[in-house]
């Protein structure tokens, strides 16, 4: 039984851990705490599996219960000493202006920057729907929002992308 | 292709859960063993209520130590002797009133101390102390109940030593009789005593709060669980932690169980600075303490209530006090107060109903005397130890 466990979560690892890191990243923004927050994820997982029914697919499960440890990261005083620590030494350090990095940006860089400012709930769909490429029904099932919330979400969550990047462009989904 | 996807794609690219990081979690979840939150929460919780409840149980450690003395020349063996002769020898209601009006309480400490600073008390084990106070205890009770009646045993005893002997015999007869009037030393009286606002809670209250605890323990797991609002998951600790006050604050401790408890409340009611307790007694469940200040005189009250002799209430005087208490079925149990210098030799009490009563007190001797009268209207007659009126 546990070997069969442990044989679930090592093909979960190769088939969704990469995955899991990103979308972790987009989340904390730091390549080790999106690898320890993934690890995190994966430990829920497998114990959870004897009680997983098979009523959702493995990858949405895995998902939300990612989701459901950064939210619960970003709500921790770790995570909240971090972002003060890392405030202060921008303010001190200071070499460059808010300004003149934007000014450097390309786009893309500013597209993702936009993603990563967003309010987590925003965040949540704008990358499972367009960096996971999840359909709305699945995204409803992993955040465990009605459809129709997760409509609106989406529908907010360019607008606000658009609004920030100033070009107004209308970001169509792949489904 | 959907222009975010790509623009993510190439961002976090290089974004990997390594080989490493794999076995890492392989490891981990070979070694750590499971916690889950809110289980953790839920039994510091229940093991500080535990511990706090004991700790309601525990009786206080402070020692004690008697604050007073008028009687310290008094030889215990005497003054238990002439107790038990007068106990163990009514025949006529005179007697037994006069038996009856007079309480053994400080005699019953005496014993069962060792130290009391009223009586001079020979050598006992504990075992010979604690059955000659209990056997004043008895007796009182049993005289109280079936008056002159003769006692169940044989009371030819006439030395203190005789009746140290067949002390264990006459309480096992007794207690027979009494079974659920128990003696209770001062040690004992002081385990009644709540430590805390919840150990002085009635046992409705106790159950209720215990209850309203474990609800908002419930709904905090939950709520952790169900991720809501940090807000709503913060009412319950809140509410949690305002239960628990009662359990940590500490009663008003207004018990008295000894000398010492006596003189230490009445100091702290009537905000005196030392004092002297120059009697004290039990009637039932009331105690009264005589206390002199100076010139202030008082007698301090204190009712039985569930948990031990709780103040209830003083009174202040000159040479005498009084007190008062309905009995219910239309009598008054009245207790007068003598205090020590006073001039009298007799209280007369007449009612208007014609009913007339008297108490004999020795000049100059601080005595708390009990008298039990129909509810009547009584005017006081005093009299000096030469018979005449004092007005």
């Amino acid at each position: 039984m546990r070997e069969e466990q442990e044989e679930q979560l090592k093909e979960a690892m190769d088939l969704y851990g990469d995955y899991i890191v990103r979308l972790c990243y987009t989340y904390v923004r730091n390549w080790l705490t999106a690898e320890d927050l993934a690890q995190e994820t994966f430990i829920k997982f497998y114990r959870a599996i004897p009680k997983f029914r098979q009523q959702s697919t493995v990858k949405t499960y895995l998902y939300r219960i990612a989701v459901n440890v950064c939210h619960d990261y970003l709500a921790s005083w770790k995570h909240k000493r971090v972002v003060i620590t890392n405030t202060i030494q921008k303010l001190l350090s200071a070499e460059k202006t808010t300004e003149q990095i934007v000014l450097q940006q390309t786009e893309d860089e500013a597209l993702i920057e936009a993603i990563e400012n967003l309010p987590p709930k925003y965040k949540d769909v704008i990358v499972l729907y367009h960096f996971i490429e999840m359909s709305q029904d699945e995204i409803s099932e992993t955040l465990n929002l009605p459809l129709n919330t997760v409509k609106t979400r989406l529908r907010r969550a360019r607008q606000k992308l658009a609004f920030t990047l100033k070009e107004g462009e209308d970001f169509d989904g792949p489904h | 292709m959907d222009r975010i996807k790509k623009v993510m794609d190439d961002a976090y690219r290089e974004g990997k859960f390594s080989d490493e990081k794999k076995s890492e979690t392989l490891v981990v979840i070979q070694n750590r063993k499971k916690t889950f939150q809110p289980v953790p929460v839920v039994a510091t919780l229940f093991i500080t209520i535990l511990i706090l409840l004991i700790s309601t149980m525990i009786p206080p450690t402070e020692q004690v130590e008697y604050v007073s003395t008028e009687r310290a020349d008094v030889n215990l063996e005497e003054a238990y002797m002439e107790r038990i002769h007068l106990g163990f020898n009514i025949t006529t209601e005179e007697q037994l009133e006069n038996y009856l009006s007079e309480s053994d309480w400080l005699l019953q400490r005496a014993l069962e101390s060792g130290n009391s600073v009223f009586y001079h008390s020979p050598q006992l084990n504990q075992w010979e102390r604690k059955d000659l106070a209990t056997l004043l205890h008895y007796l009182y009770i049993w005289r109280d109940t079936y008056g002159s009646k003769a006692l169940p045993f044989d009371t030819t005893v006439t030395t203190f030593y005789d009746v140290l002997r067949e002390a264990p015999f006459y309480v096992k007869v007794l207690s027979d009789f009494f079974d659920d009037e128990p003696y209770m030393t001062s040690m004992e009286e002081i385990g009644e005593i709540p430590v805390t606002n919840f150990g002085a809670m009635s046992q409705g209250n106790q159950i209720g709060l215990i209850i309203t605890i474990i609800f908002f323990i419930i709904l905090f797991v939950w709520n952790t669980k169900s991720r809501v609002n940090l807000l709503f998951r913060l009412i319950p600790i809140v509410i949690i932690l305002m239960c628990l006050i009662p359990f940590v604050s500490p009663v008003k401790n207004d018990y008295a169980y000894d000398e010492t408890s006596i003189m230490q409340v009445a100091q702290k009611q009537l905000d005196l600075d030392g004092g002297l307790l120059e009697n004290a007694a039990t009637f039932n469940n009331a105690r009264y303490g005589l206390i002199s200040v100076n010139a202030k005189r008082y007698m301090v009250t204190f009712i039985e209530d569930e948990h031990g002799y709780s103040y209830s209430r003083s009174v202040g005087g000159s040479d005498w006090v009084m007190e008062d208490l309905n009995m219910g079925n239309g009598t008054m149990e009245y207790i007068f107060g003598f205090f020590k210098g006073h001039p009298y030799s007799k209280v007369k009490l007449v009612g208007d109903g014609g009913q007339e009563v008297e108490i004999h007190v020795t000049p100059g001797e601080s005595v708390i005397k009990k008298v039990e009268l129909t509810n009547d209207s009584y005017r006081y007659y005093y009299y000096d130890d030469k018979g005449n009126e004092i007005q």
